[in-house]
């Protein structure tokens, strides 16, 4: 059908495209119109033999599709949206405000002890901004999933506990997952190895805190590569068990004082399960593999046991 | 049950323009209506304004059926609706009356 001259009309297959993706309305009103406009011209054209007008009006044709596809998907997204937000109490929005406010203080905390040393090894005040700089991904390794775990509790706090809100929480884990794993496999390193250079002003050779997370696969520690992968996901064992808690608490005051001491337990819990997967080549057990996953395991059992007592979502 | 505000109703500007011009005429299609509007009207929106007044009920269409010979998608033709007239006219008079108000 849409053929012309043995090639295929301009904006068929776009339009096959489209209607996947709308509505049968949407296809009437909006992409029909634009592609028939845009065939009818082109055909148009070129039966007149006008070579440039026809690749003109194919050209000008497909933004104008793009551009009618983009506003109609803007006009659709943005009453969702609203609908999510209004559905959720806007637990969302509370969550991700919390936890960016969460994650800048404890962030502050952390960086206020290194501060007062590096304003004293530094040689001036450029320098020492750079090395705090460096520090900064190394700090929010540990003050991410700290952040969002206080975030949940304080933006849940007198919310119900809902399967929207619950898909809400695990969207934020998993982003902040990803951004803990690129943190911790690339920045960081990188960040740690600028601050040596800087402070040394000379190159310097790589420590194993300083490779990256593919070369730690093939040549660092074992157990330092599995702790990078715990680690990254620490965001998605605290933020389901602050929703469990926040859940099981029913958003008490009390709920955020836990959410924090648990967040601190956590990282205690790495600490030693560290420990333990370096010393496991003189103990023999376990295996380095398990001890690092250990604490994701004992927080993800625990929001388990959090979702199944009281939790009824 | 969430509050609606109540607002003085309005027609917006391109809308205005597509009735004005669509008014005289037994019907036009969308690149019609640009081409008639002295690129008032951009050809990547207005098809966007047409549904949006076709859902208004302000026009209405209908399919022309393509040439034969160049095949494609018939094109679709609008039309001013009664209603869209009225609009039209009633806010052609507020603008007469109120022209801070209907700019």
């Amino acid at each position: 059908m849409t053929r012309h001259g043995g090639q295929p009309l301009p904006g068929s297959r776009l339009r096959e495209w489209a209607s996947r993706i709308c509505r049968a309305t949407a296809m009437t009103r909006l992409i029909d119109p634009v592609i028939a406009d845009l065939q009818s011209e082109y055909a148009e054209a070129a039966s007149r033999k006008q070579v440039w007008r026809s690749r003109w009006i194919r050209f000008t044709g497909y933004v104008a599709f793009w551009k009618v596809i983009g506003l109609h998907a803007t006009a659709r997204a943005w009453p969702l949206t609203r609908e999510w937000a209004a559905a959720d109490d806007h637990a969302l929005g509370r969550t991700l405000a919390f936890s960016c406010v969460a994650t800048g203080i404890v962030t502050m905390v952390l960086m206020y002890p290194p501060l007062s040393q590096i304003v004293r090894y530094a040689k001036d005040g450029r320098q020492a901004g750079w090395l705090l700089l460096f520090l900064l991904p190394q700090a929010i390794a540990f003050t991410l999933p700290i952040g969002v775990a206080i975030g949940i509790v304080c933006g849940l706090r007198g919310r119900a506990a809902t399967r929207r809100t619950w898909r809400s929480i695990v969207t934020i884990s998993v982003v902040c997952c990803a951004l803990m794993l690129v943190t911790i496999a690339w920045i960081s390193p990188a960040g740690n190895q600028a601050f040596r250079e800087t402070l040394a002003g000379r190159p310097q050779p790589k420590g194993s805190n300083e490779l990256t997370l593919g070369e730690l696969r093939t040549s660092g520690p074992r157990f330092l590569y599995h702790q990078r992968w715990a680690m990254s996901f620490a965001t998605l064992a605290l933020g389901p068990f602050a929703f469990g808690l926040s859940a099981w608490m029913r958003g008490r005051f009390r709920s955020i004082v836990i959410g924090f001491i648990a967040s601190v337990v956590y990282f205690l819990l790495v600490r030693f399960f560290f420990v333990v997967a370096f010393t496991t080549p003189q103990t023999g057990w376990p295996p380095p593999f398990i001890a690092v996953w250990t604490p994701n395991i004992i927080f993800i059992l625990v929001t388990v046991l959090l979702m199944r007592t009281r939790v009824h979502i | 049950m969430p509050r609606r505000k109540r607002r003085m109703p309005t027609l917006p500007a391109k809308q205005a323009l597509v009735l004005e011009l669509l008014a005289g005429t037994r019907g036009m299609y969308g690149l019609e209506l640009v081409a008639a509007s002295k690129r008032r009207l951009k050809r990547g929106t207005i098809y966007v304004t047409l549904g949006r007044m076709e859902e208004k009920g302000f026009i209405t269409s209908r399919l022309e059926t393509a040439p034969p010979e160049t095949g494609g998608l018939p094109r679709r033709i609008y039309e001013a609706t009664p209603l869209g007239r009225r609009v039209l006219d009633a806010w052609s008079h507020l603008a007469r009356l109120l022209p801070e108000f209907a700019r």
